[in-house]
C-alpha cells in the first residue's frame, strides 16, 4: 500500500517539474562561463547559466579581484611611506586592515553585481543552484528542481584547491587563500607553500602589511615557468624585501601544538632536516577540476589528471558536451578561460576554431610586476634557429625614473631570420599592462619592423617597449 | 559593394554545377572562408567558401538547380552595407549546352588577384615572399580568415593537387550483418548516374572469347624494354587500352555521345579505366590513347592510378572520358557486363584470363582465354556495328602486333 502511494507520487513529479529548453547551457558563471554566455547571446542563442554561488567564479569572488584589491591598497601604503618628499611622522601612519578588507568586499560586490546585471541585460537566464547531469542534454538544478534541456552544454565549473600533503586546512592556523583574504588580524609570521603566482602575490600582501614571510617550495628556483633571467631577478627582489625563500624544501611534518597557536614545520632540505616556527601557514594548494555534484559518471565522462579532457574544439568525449577554463587544466588564468569561452561559442556557431595557448600572457601583480608571453629564451633556443634577444632596462626610461620605479627589464626573444618575436618577458613597473602591446603584436604576427613603426607616446612606460624593440633590431643586424 | 558567390570552375571540362545544399540562409552572417554551399559536378562534390565576411543577402540558385561555371549563385554584402535588390543586375542563367565557359563568364566584383586585399600577417607575408609562394592560393585560418605563419608553412609543405574525393566516414558501425550505414555522397552520385543510365540508355550486350596467348607473348616480349626505359611494368591494361583505341579508330561511333538529336563523335579518344577504391568506383581518364605510344600509355596509366590510390586525382583526371574499360581480371570471374558510363556510347567488361579447353585445328587444346563483354548504346550503334567492333578488338588482342600497323 505504501509502495503504491510512493510510486504514484513518483509518477506525478515530472508534471510539476519545470522543463526548459535552451541552445546552450553553461555550468559555472566564472570568467569562462560568463564570457561564453555573453558571446552566445550576442550570436542569437538562447542561453542558460547555472551558478551555485554568485556569478564571477573564483576570480571575482575569492581570487584575482579581491587579491589584487588588497595588493593595491597595501602597495599604495608602501609607496606613500616610501615617498621621501612627503614629510610624515611614521609612528602615526598605519594601514587599517579592517578598512582594506571592507573596501575589498565593496569592490567584489560591485563587480559581481555588475556582471550579473550585464548577463541578465543580455538575456541570459541565470539559474541559481547546483547543476547535475541527467543525460548529455539534460541538467537538473538542485535544489530548485528545475530541469534544463539543452542542445549543447558547456562545463565551466573552474577548479578547487587541493592542499598538498602533509597539510590539512583547518582555517585556524593552516589557511587556504580564502582564509587569508578574510583574515581579521595580521599574523606576525607566515609560511606560504608553493611557487606559483598566487604564492608570490600573498607573499607581497603579507610583507607590505608587516608580516615576516617565508616561501617554501620543492622547486629549485622561484617562478620556474618564467624566463631564467626574470626568475633570477625576482629572487633578488625577494631577498631585498627580506622574504625568505626556501627552495628544494619539502615540509614533512606539521606540529600545531606550539605556544600561542604557532605552527612548527619540519622540513627536508638540501642541508638536511630543518624546522621553522610560524604563526600561520598559507597553502594555496593544487588546482583540480571542480566537478563534484556534476554527476559526470552518469554521462560517462571521466577526468584525466584531475581535469576534464577536451579536443581542440573544446568538446569532451561526450558529444555536445564541452568544457572550458580551469576545469580543463592548462594555464590557470581567468583570461585563458575567457578565450576558451569565446572559442567554444565560435565553435557552436559553426566555426572551426584554433586555440592558441602559446600566446596566453602570464601576469604577476606584485611589486615589481612580472609579465610574460610566448617562449622563454631557453625554449626558443630549443625550438628555433638563430635566436637572439634584445633588452631595455627601466632604469634608462624617463617615466620609470620619474615614478621612482626604475628597477627591472624588458626582454624580447626573437628569431633573426624574419625578425619574428617569439617571446616577451618583463619585470618592472606596469609590466602587466605593457604585455598587452606584445600580445597584440605577437597575436597578429607583427615582426620587429612593424612593432617599431607604430608611435608610442612620450614620456610613457610603453615607449620602453619600443626601446626593447630597437635594441632587438640592432642585435638583428649584427 | 555586393560580392557574388560564384559557381567555381573545378576542371578544364567543367561547364556547369548543381547546387546541392546551401549551408546558410538568406540574411545569415558568415565569415570569409566559411562553407556557404555545396555543389556537385558529374564527378565530385565541392564546398564553396564565402568570398568575404559579411551577410549572404540573396540566394540566386536554389538547392537542386544547375548553374554554368562562373555564374553567381548567391550575393553577399559586407556588414553595414545595404543591398538594393532592384538595382541588381543578374545575368540570365545560361543553360544551353556547348557554349564555352569563356562566353558564359560574367564580370565579378571581387577579383581575388590583388594581393593588397588579401589579409595576411606581416611574418606570414615575409615567409611567403621568401619561399616564392602565391599568397592568393593560401587559405587563412587566423582571426577573420587572415593568413598566418602556420598557414604559409602548411601550404609550403602540402602537395599541390586538389584533393578529391574526400573520404566520408561510415557513421554507424562497420559493414556487417545488421549494420546501418550512411550513404556517402560518392555512393549517392554513383547510384544516381548509373540508375539514370540503366533507365535512359537502351543497352545492348555482346560477348566473345579471346585467346590470350598473343597478349601474353606480346607482353613478355616488351616487358623488359618498357620497364628498363620507363621503370614501370607493362600491364595487360596497357595493351587493352591501346587495342581499344585502335579498334575505335576503325569504329569511331564508339567514341560518340548523343546530344538530343545529334550524335557527336569526339576527336580525342580518352579512355576511362574503372578503378575500385575504398570509397567506391571512380573512372580516371587516360587521354588521347590513340596518339600515344605504348610506353607513354604505361607511364600515364601508372601515374593516374597512383593518384587515385593516394587520393590526389583532380577533376580533370576524372572527366572527359569517351569510352570506359572495366577490367576485373584479378577476380575469378568468367564473364560480366557493365552499365554504360554516360554520356559515353559503350563500355568494355574484361573478365579473368585462365586456361580453358578450346578447339584448335579440330583438336581440343589448352589455351589461356578471356571473355569480353561489350555494352553499347543502341541509339548510337546497331548490333552489326557492335559485333564488328568487338570482333576487331578480338582480332587485335589475339595478335597485338596488328596495333603497329595503324
Amino acid at each position: 500500500m505504501l509502495g503504491l502511494k510512493h510510486s504514484r507520487r513518483g509518477l506525478k513529479e515530472p508534471m510539476t517539474e519545470k522543463r526548459e529548453t535552451y541552445d546552450v547551457t553553461i555550468i559555472g558563471g566564472g570568467p569562462g562561463g560568463y564570457t561564453a554566455a555573453l558571446e552566445a547571446t550576442g550570436k542569437g542563442m538562447k542561453v542558460a547559466l547555472i551558478e551555485k554561488e554568485r556569478v564571477g567564479g573564483t576570480c571575482l569572488n575569492r581570487g584575482c579581484i579581491p587579491t589584487q584589491c588588497l595588493l593595491h591598497d597595501v602597495m599604495a601604503y608602501a609607496s606613500f611611506m616610501g615617498y621621501e618628499f612627503i614629510e610624515k611622522d611614521r609612528q602615526s601612519i598605519k594601514v587599517s586592515l579592517e578598512k582594506i578588507m571592507e573596501r575589498k568586499n565593496q569592490v567584489v560586490d560591485l563587480l559581481v553585481g555588475g556582471t550579473e546585471k550585464t548577463l541578465l541585460g543580455q538575456g541570459v537566464s541565470i539559474f541559481h543552484g547546483e547543476g547535475t547531469f541527467q543525460d548529455p542534454q539534460t541538467i537538473a538544478v538542485e535544489p530548485s528542481k528545475r530541469v534544463i534541456q539543452s542542445k549543447s552544454i558547456v562545463i565551466a565549473v573552474g577548479a578547487f584547491s587541493n592542499p598538498e600533503s602533509p597539510f590539512e586546512i583547518d582555517h585556524q592556523s593552516i589557511w587556504d587563500t580564502t582564509d587569508a583574504l578574510n583574515m581579521k588580524s595580521l599574523p606576525e609570521s607566515i609560511a606560504i607553500i608553493g611557487n606559483e603566482h598566487r604564492v608570490m602575490t600573498f607573499a607581497d600582501i603579507f610583507h607590505y602589511l608587516g608580516s615576516r614571510v617565508s616561501i617554501i617550495t620543492q622547486e629549485d628556483r622561484v617562478l620556474p615557468d618564467q624566463d631564467r633571467e626574470i626568475s633570477s631577478r625576482y629572487r633578488k627582489v625577494l631577498k631585498e624585501k627580506n622574504i625568505s625563500l626556501l627552495t628544494q624544501t619539502r615540509v614533512t611534518h606539521v606540529d600545531k601544538g606550539g605556544d600561542g597557536g604557532s605552527v612548527e614545520l619540519k622540513m627536508e632540505t638540501k642541508k638536511g632536516i630543518q624546522s621553522l616556527t610560524v604563526s600561520k601557514v598559507l597553502v594555496p594548494g593544487e588546482r583540480q577540476a571542480n566537478v563534484k555534484g556534476l554527476n559526470l559518471e552518469k554521462i560517462g565522462l571521466p577526468l584525466k589528471n584531475g581535469s576534464i579532457p577536451v579536443d581542440n574544439q573544446m568538446m569532451t568525449p561526450v558529444r555536445n558536451v564541452y568544457a572550458i577554463g580551469d576545469a580543463i587544466g592548462g594555464k590557470y588564468a581567468a583570461h585563458k578561460a575567457m578565450v576558451d569561452g569565446s572559442g567554444v561559442v565560435r565553435h557552436l556557431s559553426g566555426e572551426t576554431i584554433r586555440m592558441n595557448y602559446n600566446l596566453v600572457p602570464i601576469c604577476l601583480y606584485t611589486s615589481p610586476e612580472v609579465a610574460s608571453i610566448g617562449l622563454t629564451q631557453e625554449e626558443a633556443e630549443q625550438r628555433r634557429q638563430d635566436v637572439e634577444v634584445g633588452y631595455f632596462p627601466f632604469a634608462a626610461g624617463a617615466k620609470p625614473v620619474i615614478f621612482g620605479q626604475a628597477e627591472g627589464i624588458i626582454k624580447v626573444v626573437f628569431e633573426k631570420k624574419y625578425g619574428e618575436v617569439l617571446g616577451v618577458h618583463m619585470i618592472g613597473p606596469q609590466a602587466t599592462e605593457l604585455i598587452a602591446i606584445a600580445s597584440m603584436g605577437m597575436g597578429n604576427e607583427l615582426s620587429l619592423d612593424e612593432m617599431k613603426e607604430i608611435i608610442y607616446p612620450h614620456p610613457s612606460f610603453s615607449e620602453n617597449f619600443l626601446e626593447a624593440i630597437n635594441d632587438s633590431l640592432r642585435m638583428m643586424k649584427r | 559593394m555586393p560580392v557574388n558567390v560564384l559557381m567555381p570552375k573545378l576542371g578544364m571540362t567543367m561547364k556547369e554545377g548543381k547546387v546541392v545544399k546551401w549551408h546558410c540562409k538568406e540574411g545569415q552572417q558568415v565569415e570569409e572562408g566559411d562553407i556557404v554551399a555545396e555543389i556537385e559536378t558529374e564527378k565530385i562534390t565541392y564546398q564553396i567558401e564565402a568570398p568575404i565576411s559579411g551577410i549572404l543577402v540573396k540566394i540566386l540558385i536554389g538547392e537542386g538547380n544547375v548553374a554554368p561555371v562562373g555564374q553567381p549563385i548567391g550575393i553577399m554584402i559586407k556588414e553595414g552595407e545595404t543591398f538594393d535588390e532592384s538595382a541588381m543586375i543578374v545575368p540570365p542563367p545560361e543553360v544551353s549546352v556547348g557554349i564555352a565557359p569563356s562566353e558564359t563568364r560574367i564580370e565579378v566584383s571581387s577579383p581575388p588577384s590583388d594581393q593588397t586585399e588579401i589579409r595576411i600577417t606581416p611574418i606570414a607575408r615575409k615567409i611567403a615572399k621568401e619561399k616564392g609562394l602565391d599568397i592568393s592560393k593560401i587559405k587563412g585560418t587566423g582571426p577573420g580568415g587572415r593568413i598566418t605563419r602556420e598557414d604559409v608553412l602548411a601550404f609550403a609543405e602540402a602537395p599541390k593537387e586538389v584533393k578529391v574525393p574526400e573520404k566520408e566516414p561510415i557513421r554507424e558501425g562497420v559493414v556487417g550483418l545488421g549494420a546501418m550505414m550512411q550513404v556517402t555522397r560518392m555512393r549517392e552520385i554513383i547510384g544516381e548516374r548509373l540508375t539514370a543510365s540503366s533507365r535512359d540508355v537502351p543497352h545492348v550486350y555482346f560477348a566473345c572469347e579471346v585467346d590470350g596467348s598473343g597478349m601474353i607473348g606480346f607482353r613478355n616480349k616488351f616487358m623488359e624494354i618498357v620497364e628498363s626505359t620507363v621503370g614501370v611494368r607493362l600491364s595487360f591494361n596497357d595493351i587493352l587500352l591501346k587495342a581499344v583505341a585502335t579498334a575505335i579508330e576503325k569504329y569511331p561511333l564508339f567514341n560518340a555521345m548523343i546530344e538530343g538529336k545529334t550524335v557527336k563523335i569526339h576527336k580525342e579518344i580518352n579512355i576511362g579505366l574503372a578503378v575500385s577504391i575504398e570509397e567506391g568506383l571512380i573512372v580516371p581518364v587516360i587521354r588521347r590513347v590513340n596518339e600515344k605510344t605504348l610506353r607513354q600509355i604505361v607511364v600515364d596509366r601508372e601515374n593516374i592510378l597512383n593518384r587515385a590510390k593516394t587520393k590526389k586525382l583532380t577533376l580533370d583526371d576524372l572527366t572527359g572520358g569517351t569510352f570506359t574499360v572495366s577490367n576485373l581480371g584479378q577476380f575469378n570471374i568468367d564473364f560480366f557486363t557493365s552499365i554504360i558510363n554516360p554520356p559515353e556510347t559503350a563500355i568494355l567488361s574484361v573478365a579473368k584470363m585462365k586456361e580453358r579447353p578450346v578447339v584448335v585445328d579440330g583438336a581440343v587444346a589448352i589455351r589461356p582465354t578471356l571473355n569480353l563483354g561489350l555494352s553499347a548504346d543502341h541509339r548510337v550503334v546497331d548490333g552489326a556495328m557492335a559485333a564488328g567492333f568487338l570482333q576487331e578488338l578480338q582480332k587485335i588482342l589475339e595478335d597485338p602486333y596488328l596495333m603497329c600497323l595503324v
